[in-house]
């Protein structure tokens, strides 16, 4: 510590600490364009200057580190008026137009203006004007607005790993801009937003929609991935406007994803307003009573011959809810992984409680990782910030996966396996630890070879290697792994291989109430907190083969979501009542008899467990739209009038003690470790004809709320078939053709891609829409041949979001 | 060849006026490479040498006059692993500058003599020359040292058995003014854009890659080599006892013979002044820029009057800066000029921060407006005022010298921006007798 003196007061401050994070941390007032917390110090703006004793010019007060004795001046006279000059510079150029600009009234620059401008311009001269840029359906810009602080290009190459947006050009007519006419495409582009000190970076969608001013914000959880980031809604007279984030240095720090910023257009979109019955062949609308009468009629009927799906976006009240409804009638099947293709997961997992194992912060202090199956970048955007981060400090981070994604980091190995062989790729890596160990090889790890899995052995040696030998490792299982069809035998393998090499274990979820499905009891074979109930099958089953008379979904669009949306469309066709508890219009909505609308989650209440096992509550920002009500008011109601014991809440904070109590029992807590998966077997890998389908999701395309997103699905473009230059080449294909698969399920005419990241063999096609039609999930396609499927249509897609 | 008194010694210049002077035949002919072999061979430690440059006064030449010795002294010890750096700065830019550029003409080898001693010295194994890139000649005349020392076994691995590694590569410029800054043009030889770092840290902690690194002008390292020849105290007693050594000044505008002279510190300007065959055309003196146009213009009769070493030119209020003397006579419009030097900085401020940035446009217009007959009398405060708030705000010191003509100017000839703006308009192109020629120049 050392002792400085600010405007005259004494105060500790941390050595070596620049001079504004102390004033910061004091509470001082020092203004500042440039210069932000979570990138690296720029010190151009100027404006933070402030009088240090003894020196002859004013000093930038973040690139001035603290030393012992430093006397400092934030307020003199001298300090002030080299702020009324920075001001004065910044605003001869800058258009002042306040009055039609979206950032007015949160606007560094306007607000320094007030407090350390003039009213008054001594600038007679032209001004400067600056072209705009295109950045693509999230971002607008308006370009002479630009101060040149350099957050947004700081930011690309710090935080969104890497550089979209540059400075080119000199001096005054210096542009901050994408170096060849791209669009911005990182994932975390919103956050240039909020770091824009001016008008020139705002929101397209949010374009001249309110002015902030007139905004109300309510605090919100993010309900995407599992890490739940904190945001706030802003709404104007009961009208979501936008969202943005909010500061939790324990979770996602000053930032969110664009997947979180944007999706709230969805509120506005192909929203189900009315309860609606089906007649016949036609919709009706109707009025909750008829609705609840349909409903009930129908589930009386199919008493407990009743499966439900349920979103595994849905809050911890409505998933316990559902399941005291279902099994409240006497129903066993009750699920929310219904991308799940693996049906004898719960045989061999008990409790696959996907949770990271760990605190969010405790990544970022890692030195060594492996990710299996996922691809944190597009699935966790904000845990991969902090596995980046660990990677700035020297960790070695490796990924092991059918496919190679476009990354933000660097890798230290980033291997991929043969088509599949998931499974004996990580039994290959378990054994090379357990050799490295020296313990000796388990038996079950004794035939297992990294050439036959076709991995490198030498690379995979390296990673085992990297694993033992850091002071603090991690085994992380990714989405695609938590739903492969031997995700069983992988998960079992790769906490053995964790093991072996003395590494945390576990999960990166899918949803952001993934865990809080596994610990409500949104699974058929452990009740809420793991309560032993009469088992039921999972969804790969009831949404399948063999279906039930009865099915109610919350939330979900298994038409699109399920493993195989083929096998479920015929279990919709074969059952006698499909009740949709809905927000939106979807394929499942239209499949069901009854559709009873729910509040979306802007305005819903209720609480969500992340990844890390946090438990975070949030209250509605908006009135539901039309006759839409919360889904806990309607499966309260559902369940009392079906007489289903206990079920008389009036408050939504009655549902969440059944729901906590639920948590605490199943061991949900902060950081947390996942159960022990149980012994791991012999890893066999699969085989089938063609190419072998990777449907690793797209960020923008993977629940029914994103994909009502009008900004965020003009971002994602279409559903695009990811292949290797190998197999393109030897069908005759080329990048963007429209090129027809055949799936085991039907056929599905996509716009391919190549990237020498997909491996020979392999297809990657994510769960959407579009690639519904081809069936399984992870099944097995065929390109058809160029003459029968080439159509010459070009599609344009963009291959790093996929 | 100027006529140098028979006292004048030339030391970086040597050989200049001799045939073929750059090959490594006629530099060992001169006595070349005795020096590095006094320190490799002869056991110099590293801190005997940065005393010996330390005892001779030499200070930088590339405007800054920091002394080197004790630059040198700076870097910290060199570990395992990762190398140290010396650069040097041959991006000769700044308008009226052309010293360095004969150097590496015709003495490139004692520039890279020079390096190779100021690399063992600091404990940098390898060395950057970075050149202005529109400098062809000097380019393949260094270049061709370069090779010639690698073939001759100067430059590499072990040099004369001592154990001393030492490389050197040359990295060319693109154009760009601000590239001279040195930590600028860190960035330029990291393969960045070239844009001044904020200091701390300075580049002797945090240089090329992060690396601990020195960067020395061309003229100071071609210095070094005499120094360590013939002693520290030689080389300070040829200039004056805060200024040592010799200087090259490059002389340009209004004078009979332009062109670089290498005196001893601390001489009069008039005798430069003399040695330059004098005002041209026996026109009057009116100023003069005695350290490129980024220090001070000081008036006829100061300047007469001043010696040119550093303390001296202080005292005279400007700078020795490079040396790089541009004299204007009495048909030279100052507000002319100096709108051209104004045009110069704008043209060339990197745009990193708001000052400059925004500034260097503001001085340039309004001073363009006043040429132009639009000028206001309120508009040489706000010159002034503008000027005072963009010096010693910036990142770099290019804020002071896009400052120092315009300021130095209104101090010293307000009379004649008052004489436009009430004339509405330049009264010397209206008589005819302004010279267009050395205007345009700038």
């Amino acid at each position: 510590m050392a002792q400085i003196f600010i405007n005259g007061e004494a105060h500790e401050v941390p050595e070596g600490q620049m001079l504004i994070e102390a004033t910061d941390a004091l509470g001082i007032d020092v203004p500042r364009f440039c210069y932000h917390r979570g990138l690296s110090v720029a010190a151009n703006c100027r404006m933070c200057l402030v009088e240090v004793a003894n020196r002859k010019t004013p000093a930038p007060a973040c690139a001035t580190p603290v030393s012992e004795g430093m006397e400092v001046q934030t307020h003199s006279e001298g300090a002030l008026e080299a702020r009324r000059a920075i001001m004065e510079f910044l605003l001869i150029n800058h258009p002042l137009d306040c009055p039609i600009c979206d950032q007015g009234g949160e606007c560094d620059l306007q607000d320094f203006a007030l407090a350390h401008g003039s009213g008054h311009s001594r600038y007679r001269e032209p001004k400067r004007a600056v072209a705009d840029e295109d950045l693509g359906p999230l971002i607008e810009t308006e370009m002479t607005r630009c101060i040149h602080c350099t957050r947004c290009v700081r930011f690309g190459e710090e935080v969104g790993g890497y550089a979209e947006l540059g400075a080119t050009f000199r001096g005054e007519e210096m542009e901050i801009g994408t170096y060849v006419g791209r669009t911005v495409e990182s994932e975390l582009s919103g956050n240039m937003i909020d770091l824009c000190p001016v008008g020139a970076l705002t929101s397209k969608p949010y374009r001249y929609k309110a002015r902030v001013w007139e905004m109300r914000h309510h605090p919100t959880i993010c309900p995407h991935c599992p890490v739940g980031c904190n945001m706030k809604v802003e709404e104007v007279d009961d009208e979501v406007k936008r969202v943005l984030p909010v500061t939790n240095d324990a979770i996602n720090e000053d930032w969110i994803c664009d997947k979180g910023r944007y999706s709230y257009e969805a509120v506005h979109h192909d929203r189900v307003a009315e309860p609606h019955i089906k007649v016949g062949d036609r919709w009706r609308a109707v009025s909750w009573e008829t609705a609840f009468n349909a409903a009930l009629k129908g589930l009386r009927s199919v008493g407990s011959d009743l499966a439900a799906a349920v979103a595994p976006t849905a809050t911890v009240e409505e998933q316990w809810l559902t399941q005291h409804l279902v099994r409240g009638l006497g129903a066993t099947d009750i699920d929310h992984r219904l991308g799940l293709a693996d049906p004898d997961l719960d045989a061999g997992v008990a409790n696959a409680t996907p949770l990271l194992g760990q605190r969010l912060v405790d990544l970022e202090a890692l030195d060594g990782a492996l990710v299996i199956g996922g691809n944190p970048r597009k699935d966790q955007p904000l845990a991969n910030h902090r596995l980046r981060k660990a990677v700035a400090r020297g960790a070695r981070v490796s990924a092991l996966g059918p496919v190679r994604y476009p990354r933000n980091l660097d890798h230290f190995r980033d291997l991929v396996h043969g088509p599949g062989q998931a499974a004996p790729a990580v039994a290959a890596v378990a054994k090379a630890v357990a050799e490295a160990g020296g313990a000796g090889v388990p038996a079950n790890l004794q035939g297992a070879d990294a050439e036959e899995a076709g991995l490198d052995p030498r690379e995979v040696q390296e990673l085992a290697d990297s694993l033992i030998h850091g002071r603090q490792t991690s085994v992380l299982v990714g989405t695609l792994a938590q739903e492969d069809p031997q995700a069983g035998e992988l998960i079992r393998l790769a906490h053995q291989a964790a093991r072996l090499a003395g590494a945390a274990f576990g999960y990166l979820a899918a949803y952001g109430n993934s865990v809080g499905a596994w610990a409500t009891g949104c699974v058929p074979h452990r009740g809420p907190g793991g309560d032993p109930v009469r088992e039921g099958r999972p969804a790969a089953a009831f949404l399948a083969s063999d279906p039930r008379r009865g099915i109610l979904t919350l939330g979900c669009d298994p038409l699109v979501e399920a493993a195989d949306p083929v096998a479920a469309q015929a279990a919709f066709e074969a059952a006698e009542l499909h009740v949709a508890i809905t927000s939106h219009w979807s394929a499942t909505a239209r499949a069901a008899d009854v559709v009873l609308p729910m509040a979306a989650y802007p305005e819903n209440e209720g609480a969500y467990a992340s990844g890390e096992g946090r438990l975070q509550a949030f209250g509605p920002a908006a009135s539901p739209v039309g006759e839409a009500r919360p889904a806990w008011k309607i499966l309260r109601v559902l369940a009392h009038t079906l007489g289903v014991p206990e079920s008389e809440f009036v408050e939504v904070g009655e549902i969440r003690e059944r729901a906590e109590a639920a948590l605490t029992r199943a061991g949900i807590a902060l950081g947390a470790s996942p159960p022990e998966p149980g012994p791991a077997l012999e890893a066999e890998p699969r085989s089938g004809p063609g190419l072998l389908r990777v449907p690793a999701r797209h960020i923008y395309h993977d629940d029914l709320f994103v994909r009502r997103a009008p900004a965020l699905q003009e971002q994602f473009g279409r559903l695009t078939a990811t292949i290797s230059p190998e197999d393109a080449a030897e069908r005759g294909v080329d990048e963007g053709d429209a090129v027809r698969f055949e799936g085991p399920g039907g056929s599905a005419r996509l716009p391919v891609h190549l990237d020498g990241g997909v491996p020979p063999g392999v297809a990657w096609i994510p769960a959407g829409e579009d690639a519904a039609s081809l069936g399984p999930a992870f099944g097995w396609v065929r390109l058809s041949d160029r003459a029968a499927g080439r159509t010459g249509e070009a599609v344009t897609a963009d291959p790093s979001e996929a | 060849m100027p006529s140098y008194p028979d006292d004048y010694e030339l030391v970086t210049l040597a050989g200049a006026f001799e045939e073929e002077p750059h090959t490594l035949q006629a530099y060992l002919d001169r006595g070349g490479y005795t020096a590095v072999a006094k320190v490799l061979e002869g056991g110099m430690a590293r801190d005997e040498v940065i005393a010996e440059v330390k005892a001779s006064g030499l200070r930088g030449r590339g405007g800054a006059g920091f002394p080197t010795g004790l630059k040198w002294s700076f870097m910290p010890p060199a570990e395992g692993g990762q190398p140290q750096y010396l650069a040097c700065n041959a991006d000769e830019a700044e308008p009226g500058t052309f010293k360095d550029r004969d150097i590496m003409r015709y003495n490139p080898h004692q520039l890279v003599e020079g390096m190779i001693i100021g690399g063992y010295a600091i404990g940098a194994t390898v060395g950057y020359i970075y050149i202005r890139g529109e400098f062809w000649e000097p380019y393949v005349r260094v270049q061709r040292a370069i090779d010639e020392a690698y073939a001759a076994g100067y430059l590499g691995r072990d040099l004369f058995d001592s154990g001393v590694d030492f490389d050197l590569h040359i990295h060319r410029g693109a154009g760009a003014y601000i590239a001279g800054e040195e930590t600028a043009m860190l960035e330029s030889i990291e393969g960045k854009k070239a844009l001044p770092r904020f200091k701390p840290p300075f580049p002797a902690n945090y240089g090329i890659f992060g690396r601990p690194t020195t960067v020395n002008n061309v003229e100071t390292l071609a210095s070094v080599p005499p120094i360590i020849n013939r002693g520290g105290q030689w080389f300070l007693e040829l200039g004056t006892p805060k200024s040592g050594g010799t200087k090259i000044f490059s002389v340009s505008g209004h004078v009979a013979w332009p062109g670089n002279y290498e005196v001893p510190m601390g001489t009069p300007f008039a005798e430069l002044l003399e040695l330059a065959g004098g005002v041209r055309d026996g026109n009057r003196l009116k100023a003069v820029i005695p350290g490129g146009p980024s220090v001070p213009m000081v008036p006829a009769e100061t300047i007469l009057e001043t010696r040119l070493d550093y303390e001296a030119l202080g005292e005279a209020g400007t700078m020795l800066g490079a040396g790089s003397v541009i004299v204007m006579d009495e048909t030279t419009c100052i507000v002319r000029a100096v709108e051209r030097l104004a045009k110069f900085f704008f043209h060339e401020s990197c745009g990193q921060c708001t000052p400059c940035r925004e500034g260097s446009g503001w001085l340039h217009r309004v001073i363009h407006r006043i040429e132009n007959g639009a000028g206001r009398l309120e508009d040489l405060d706000t010159l002034l005022h503008v000027g005072s708030r963009i010096e010693g705000h910036t990142i770099c010191a290019f804020g002071e010298a896009e400052v120092a003509p315009v300021a130095s100017s209104i101090e010293h000839f307000r009379e004649e921006y008052e004489a436009h703006i009430h004339g509405k308009g330049c009264p010397m192109a209206a008589s005819g007798r302004v010279s267009r020629r050395v205007a345009e120049a700038g």
